[in-house]
C-alpha cells in the first residue's frame, strides 16, 4: 500500500485537543467511535487537518521532537497506514 | 386577535426509570416547534410523571383503559376535545397505535389529525409476526420461536444455545444464561404482557437503532441511526451517538419500503461482531424514548411529525448530524399534592408552570465541598440530589463531582457541578488520602460528602487524616457503622423494641439446615437478604431454597432470613453531628418504587414519635453523619418494623430541600463545625422523578475517560 501523495483527515474526524496540551481524542462521527490520542499522534493528525504528505508529517514531529528524520518517516508511514485502514483519511486532491 | 396556542394530544408519560416515548416527545415539540403549543398529556393513571415535568404540558388527562373498548376512548377523545380543541394526537404507546389507527377517519372528521400506519403494517411489526416479514421480504432477523405457553419454553429452549433472549409479545426482553432463568423471564413477561413469549437466538455484536418516519404515502421524511455506547441493565441505550452508516441507512431504508409505513418507527439492529452482518431484531410503531436526540442532531422528529400531520407533503427530508450524542439522567421535581388528587379524581388536571428561577446568593469565599455518587445513566444515586441540595446553599461556592467513569452522567451537569475528578479505582487508605490531598491542591475542597455504601467505610477510616490535610467529613466510626449493618441488626443481642418502631428478628442462614430452621420458625412468605443490597421474597420452602442457593452461589455466606412484612415503605433520612445528637431529619411516605427498589415517587409526612425514636436508636450506636433508615409500616399491626440502615443520604435527599431542612447542607456545616440554621416544618408536595436526556460532546465523555477532568465554565 502506498502512502504516497497528500493525505487530509476524513470530513467525519473531530480533534479535540486536552487543554493541559496532554494529547486529545478523536471522534470518527461516522461511528461514534472515540479514541484518545497522545500527543505525538495529535501532532501528526493536526498537520492531517491541513493535508500533507509523508515528508510534512515527518518534518512535523522532527520539530517538536528530537527524533531522527528516518524514524519519523517511519512512524509517521504508520499512523497513516492505521489512518487508511479506518478510513480515516482521504487523498487530498 | 392572537391565534390559540396548536393543541396536541400525545400518551406515554410514564414508565418511570424505563421511560415511555412521550415525554420526549413533548420535549422535542417544546425545543422545536415554531409557534406556541397547547400540550395534553394521556394516562392511565396519576403517575404519569414525565407530564408533571414543570413547563412540558399543559394539562393532564385520564383516559379509560384500552380493555374496554375503543367507543369509550373515542368517547373520552370528543370530551377533552370540547373542553379544549386539539388539531393533532401523537400517540407514543406500541399497544395504542392499532386502537388509534382504527380510530383515525372519525377522528379527523371530528378535525383531529393523525399519522398512523394501516393495520396490516401494524400487525406486520408485531413482535410474533416480525419473524414471517423478515422471511418474506429477505432481511436478515436472529431465529425466533413463539411460545405460547411459559412453562414450555424449556422444549423449545432446547433447540437454542446459550444465552438467549425471552421477549414478550408486545416489550421485554431478558437475556438468559439457562434453562431456569429462562423459565422464570418466561413466567414474568407473559404475566406482564400476555400472549406468552418469544424465544430469540442472542446475536454477540454491536447494537445500534433507527428512528424513522414516514409519510402518507411511505416514503421517508427523516431518519437518525443512533449506536448505542452504553446501555443500562435491561439493554436500553442510555448513551448514544448518531452515526452515518451507509450499509445501516440502506437496510433501514429497504425495510421502510416494504413496510408500506406511515408515521414514526423504530427499528432496532445488532451487527454481529465476527462477520459484520447486520440483523434487525424488533420493529416498534411509534418513537423511541431516545427521540429528543433526533432534535440536537438537527432533524426534530416530532416536530417534523405534527408538520407533516398540519400540512401533509410540504416538508423536506431531513438528515441527521453525525456525532450527536446524547447521556440519560434524571429529573427530580416537586409536585403539589393537590395537583396530582385532582387528576385522580377528576381525570384532568392543568400542568406545572416553569417555576421562577430562585438564585441563591452564594459567598464567593465560601465552602468548596467535593460529593460522590453521581448518577450512572437512569440508576439514580444519591449524588445528584447532594449536589442539588448544595447548590441552594449560600455558604457553598463550589460543588465537584467525583466519578468512577465516563458514564456517570452527572459529570456534565454544569447546572450541578463545577468540574468532575475520576476517583482511580480501589482506592484507600493513605492513597485515598493523597488523592484528596491533591484534588484539595487543584480545587481548594474543604470538605467530602462521600455518597455510596462501600465508601463510606474508606473515607471514614482515614477521617482524621483526612482532617489533617484540610478535607473535612462528617463520618461515623468503624464501631457505629458495625452497629447497624444487616447482621448486627437482627442480633438477638440487640435492643429491638424501639418504642416507636421494632426492628425484625432475622436468622442467619449460613448453612441449609439453618435455613429450615429459620422456615420453621418464620413461616412465609419470608426475606432472604445478603450482606449488599439484594433480597429476595420466598413464599414456599422449595422458592426461599432456591433464593438461598443462588445467593450461596454468588458469594454470600450469611444470608440473613426474616419476616416478609407487607405494608407500606417509609424512609427517614437526616444527619447527626459530632456529639451523636440529630440534628435533622425529613420522613418520606414512598409512593412509588421501581423494579430495581429505588423510589421515584413519595411524599413528606411527619412523625415525631419515629423521628425521636430514631434519634434514640442513632444516638445508642454513637452515630455520626448522615443516614437513612428504611421502614414497613405492618399492615398488620400498624406497627413501623426496620429493615435497614443506610451509612448514606438517600437518592431522593434533594427533596429534603424543597420540604424541610437542606440536609446535605447541615452536613456540611457540621462537618466543618459551623453553626446550624434550624428546621422549617415539611411543606406538602409530592416528590417524583423522570428521565431526561441531555445533549453531551462525545469528547467531554472521552476527555473525562483520557484525563479524569470534566471541567464547567460556570457564570
Amino acid at each position: 500500500m502506498s502512502a504516497g501523495g497528500t493525505w487530509r483527515l476524513a470530513s467525519r474526524v473531530r480533534l479535540e485537543a486536552d487543554p493541559d496540551g496532554e494529547g486529545g481524542v478523536l471522534l470518527d462521527t461516522a461511528t461514534a467511535t472515540v479514541c484518545a490520542i497522545n500527543a505525538t499522534t495529535m501532532t501528526l493528525l493536526d498537520a492531517l487537518r491541513r493535508g500533507c504528505d509523508i515528508d510534512a508529517l515527518a518534518a512535523a514531529l522532527t520539530r517538536e521532537y528530537d527524533v531522527p528524520v528516518r524514524r519519523a518517516r517511519e512512524d509517521a508511514r504508520g499512523l497513516l497506514r492505521q489512518l487508511r485502514a479506518m478510513g480515516l483519511v482521504d487523498a487530498a486532491t | 386577535m392572537p391565534q390559540p396556542d396548536l393543541g396536541v394530544v400525545i400518551s406515554g408519560f410514564g414508565g418511570l426509570d424505563n421511560p415511555e416515548p412521550g415525554t420526549p416527545v413533548a420535549r422535542a415539540l417544546r425545543l422545536g416547534w415554531r409557534g406556541g403549543l397547547h400540550i395534553t398529556a394521556l394516562g392511565y393513571d396519576r403517575w404519569i410523571t414525565g407530564a408533571w415535568s414543570p413547563g412540558l404540558v399543559d394539562r393532564l388527562a385520564l383516559v379509560p383503559p384500552l380493555a374496554n373498548g375503543d367507543e369509550a376512548v373515542f368517547a373520552r377523545l370528543m370530551k377533552l376535545h370540547r373542553e379544549r380543541p386539539f388539531a393533532a394526537l401523537l400517540p407514543c404507546l406500541d399497544l395504542e397505535i392499532r386502537v388509534y389507527a382504527r380510530l383515525a377517519q372519525r377522528l379527523r372528521a371530528a378535525g383531529i389529525r393523525t399519522l398512523l400506519p394501516p393495520a396490516p403494517a401494524i400487525e406486520a411489526v408485531t413482535k410474533p409476526s416480525l419473524p414471517l416479514f423478515c422471511h418474506t421480504n429477505g432481511i436478515a432477523t436472529p431465529r425466533t420461536v413463539y411460545v405460547a405457553n411459559p412453562w414450555d419454553v424449556p422444549f423449545f429452549a432446547s433447540g437454542f444455545s446459550y444465552p438467549l433472549m425471552v421477549k414478550g409479545t408486545v416489550a421485554g426482553a431478558r437475556r438468559v444464561d439457562g434453562p431456569d432463568a429462562a423459565v422464570q423471564a418466561a413466567v414474568g413477561l407473559n404475566a406482564r404482557w400476555g400472549g406468552g413469549v418469544l424465544l430469540q437466538e442472542w446475536i454477540d455484536g454491536e447494537e445500534f437503532v433507527v428512528a424513522m418516519l414516514a409519510r402518507e404515502n411511505g416514503s421517508p421524511l427523516g431518519m437518525v441511526p443512533m449506536r448505542k455506547l452504553a446501555v443500562n441493565q435491561r439493554g436500553k441505550g442510555v448513551v448514544g451517538a448518531v452515526i452515518d452508516d451507509r450499509d445501516l441507512a440502506r437496510e433501514a431504508l429497504t425495510i421502510l419500503r416494504r413496510l408500506n409505513w406511515a408515521g414514526p418507527l423504530e427499528l432496532e439492529f445488532v451487527r454481529e461482531r465476527r462477520t459484520r452482518r447486520l440483523y434487525l431484531i424488533e420493529i416498534n410503531n411509534r418513537f423511541p424514548n431516545w427521540i429528543l436526540l433526533s432534535h440536537w442532531a438537527g432533524c426534530n422528529l416530532p416536530a417534523l411529525l405534527l408538520r407533516e400531520i398540519l400540512e401533509p407533503g410540504r416538508s423536506r427530508r431531513r438528515s441527521a448530524r453525525p456525532g450527536t450524542a446524547f447521556v440519560r439522567d434524571v429529573e427530580e421535581i416537586v409536585v403539589p399534592g393537590a395537583a396530582v388528587e385532582t387528576l385522580a379524581r377528576r381525570g384532568v388536571s392543568k400542568g406545572l408552570a416553569r417555576p421562577r428561577a430562585r438564585a441563591t446568593r452564594h459567598r464567593a469565599d465560601g465552602i468548596r465541598v467535593a460529593v460522590t455518587g453521581l448518577n450512572s445513566f437512569d440508576q439514580v444515586m444519591p449524588g445528584m440530589g447532594v449536589a442539588a441540595a448544595l447548590r441552594q446553599s449560600p455558604e457553598v461556592t463550589a460543588v465537584y463531582g467525583l466519578g468512577y467513569g465516563p458514564y456517570d452522567a452527572c459529570l456534565y451537569r454544569d447546572d450541578l457541578f463545577d468540574g468532575g475528578y475520576r476517583v482511580p479505582p480501589d482506592v484507600e487508605g493513605d492513597a485515598l488520602v493523597e488523592w484528596l490531598a491533591g484534588l484539595r491542591r487543584r480545587t481548594e475542597v474543604d470538605a467530602v460528602l462521600p455518597c455510596l455504601d462501600f465508601e463510606v467505610p474508606a473515607y471514614a477510616a482515614v477521617a482524621g487524616k483526612l482532617a489533617a490535610a484540610g478535607v473535612a467529613t462528617l463520618l461515623p466510626a468503624a464501631e457505629a457503622l458495625a452497629a447497624v449493618s444487616k447482621l448486627a441488626l437482627g442480633s438477638a443481642r440487640l435492643r429491638h423494641d424501639w418504642g416507636a418502631f421494632y426492628i425484625p428478628a432475622a436468622h442467619r442462614a449460613g448453612k441449609a439446615d439453618a435455613l429450615r430452621r429459620a422456615v420453621a420458625e418464620l413461616g412465609f412468605p419470608l426475606a432472604l437478604k445478603g450482606r449488599g443490597s439484594e433480597t429476595a421474597v420466598a413464599s414456599t420452602p422449595a422458592e426461599a431454597a432456591a433464593i438461598w442457593q443462588g445467593m450461596v452461589a454468588r458469594g454470600e455466606r450469611d444470608v440473613l432470613v426474616q419476616t416478609f412484612i407487607h405494608g407500606d415503605e417509609f424512609s427517614v433520612a437526616g444527619v447527626c453531628d459530632r456529639d451523636h445528637r440529630l440534628v435533622a431529619a425529613t420522613t418520606i411516605k414512598k409512593l412509588l418504587v421501581c423494579d430495581r427498589g429505588k423510589t421515584w415517587g413519595a411524599r413528606a409526612v411527619e412523625l415525631p414519635a419515629l423521628v425521636a425514636a430514631v434519634g434514640d436508636f442513632l444516638a445508642a450506636r454513637r452515630w455520626c453523619g448522615p443516614f437513612e433508615l428504611e421502614f414497613i409500616r405492618d399492615r398488620f399491626t400498624e406497627r413501623f418494623a426496620l429493615l435497614e440502615c443506610n451509612p448514606r443520604f438517600p437518592a431522593w435527599i434533594g427533596f429534603s430541600t424543597a420540604f424541610a431542612a437542606n440536609l446535605p447542607r447541615l452536613a456540611v456545616l457540621a462537618a466543618l463545625g459551623r453553626p446550624l440554621p434550624s428546621s422549617r416544618p415539611a411543606d406538602d408536595g409530592i416528590f417524583t422523578r423522570n428521565c431526561q436526556e441531555r445533549p453531551v460532546a462525545p469528547l467531554a465523555i472521552a476527555s473525562f475517560a483520557n484525563t479524569g477532568v470534566v471541567r464547567h465554565a460556570r457564570a
